[in-house]
């Protein structure tokens, strides 16, 4: 779901950027009321977490791999700004150091695998883990949904079918995605609770 | 232990490494808004000098061409979608090629050239909020301890007997689990010896 720079035609740049990096702003502008010193080893680890699961590719059925993009288990562990913050971050240096992303796809990349999801872990996060698993399906699909719309878009796929056909190749990854998100977020609400520091912005 | 390092040509005495960072960064990001126009005379152009700046940048072309590849799973999976459709257009997938391989092309030699305390030298310039400039620092110092645990749990993983593909699943998650919350309890001691030498938030 990491797309490269070239896929996208300017007024998709534009338009994603300016959603993702307003966001951003307001995310770092709430964040900083409440930074303590206590935060960030778990900002910088998860960061660096999420920077390493993600280029950890799992195979799945007839040799294709997913990969995992763990934005609701972050969610869950630091709470929303925390999040878009962690994400981004996380996304920016994939993008420089290993090419995986773009530098001005970087908007649309943040849009789908960072504010989508959380979008959906807010409103699922009563359920606890049952809205976490949910959540993390249905922003792993809904992701795919808007990644196959700004190629659309950008006419880089040429018919709105290829839409549907992204959403398909993804819901593997939803599945996955969900399950690691459960058995995570289990592990570390049984042996070491004491990581999840939800912000209270 | 491997260790990787992600600017490892930033002092290889190349033409290339010797500019400065926030002059190469904002080379690059003209580069990469030309590419967006979608000229095709332009685009050729630019991947025409790609050539001679990898030749300037002391990069080695096999290692410049492995890290390419990393893109080419996104452009399959858009042949594949355009193929399904019967929309197919060698024009537009050598457009798409194009752009995104001259892209990334730059990135990599940009980046591979730049030291990291360069990036973060520039962002900090460009003024972008500290929580990600921490952030982006501890990313750097994280991701080597996360390398660090991830090789001795996959070691540990790999004298494993192999089961089947859930239960599978199952125990890469937790494995994944349990690497988050030994590199939290590594990075919390790392932080602590940073704040005793005067390290401020």
């Amino acid at each position: 779901m990491h797309i490269p720079d070239g896929f996208l035609n300017i007024e998709t740049v534009v338009v994603t950027n300016t959603i993702s990096i307003s966001t951003l702003g307001y995310s770092a502008h709430k964040i900083k009321k409440v930074i303590s010193p206590e935060r960030i080893p778990l900002m910088g680890i998860l960061t660096a977490f999420i920077f390493t699961i993600q280029l950890i590719s799992f195979p799945v059925a007839g040799g294709t791999s997913v990969h995992l993009i763990g934005t609701i288990l972050v969610f869950y562990l630091t709470g929303p700004f925390s999040t878009i913050i962690i994400i981004s971050s996380a996304l920016l240096f994939q993008a420089l150091l290993f090419q995986h992303g773009g530098i001005l796809t970087f908007g649309a990349n943040i849009f789908n695998m960072g504010i989508i999801p959380v979008l959906w872990g807010i409103l699922l996060r009563r359920w606890k883990l049952t809205g976490a698993v949910l959540s993390a399906f249905l922003g792993s699909i809904t992701g795919a949904f808007f990644c196959g719309l700004e190629l659309y878009i950008s006419k880089t796929i040429s018919n709105f079918s290829g839409i549907y056909m992204m959403i398909l190749a993804h819901i593997p990854e939803g599945i996955i995605e969900s399950f690691f998100t459960f058995i995570v977020i289990k592990l570390i609400y049984k042996i070491k609770p004491e990581i999840c520091k939800i912000e209270k912005v | 232990m491997r260790h990787h390092y992600i600017d490892r040509f930033s002092k290889n005495g190349s033409p290339v490494s010797k500019i400065k960072p926030e002059f190469k960064i904002l080379l690059l990001l003209v580069i990469l808004i030309l590419i967006l126009f979608n000229k095709l005379y332009l685009n050729l152009s630019l991947l025409f000098l790609l050539y001679p700046t990898l030749l300037l940048s002391y990069v080695p072309v096999i290692y410049f061409l492995t890290r390419l590849l990393v893109i080419t799973p996104f452009i399959f999976l858009v042949i594949l979608i355009q193929y399904i459709n019967h929309d197919l257009s060698v024009i537009n997938i050598f457009n798409l090629v194009l752009r995104s391989f001259t892209s990334a092309g730059y990135v990599i030699i940009f980046v591979l050239t730049t030291p990291f305390t360069g990036l973060m030298e520039f962002f900090r310039k460009v003024k972008i909020p500290s929580i990600f400039i921490h952030l982006f620092s501890f990313l750097y110092r994280y991701f080597f301890i996360i390398i660090e645990e991830y090789e001795k749990m996959e070691r540990a993983y790999r004298m494993r007997k192999r089961r089947k593909i859930f239960s599978e699943l199952k125990i890469l998650f937790l494995i994944t689990g349990f690497l988050l919350i030994r590199s939290y309890e590594r990075a919390e001691r790392v932080f602590k010896a940073m704040l005793m030498r005067g390290y401020k938030v």
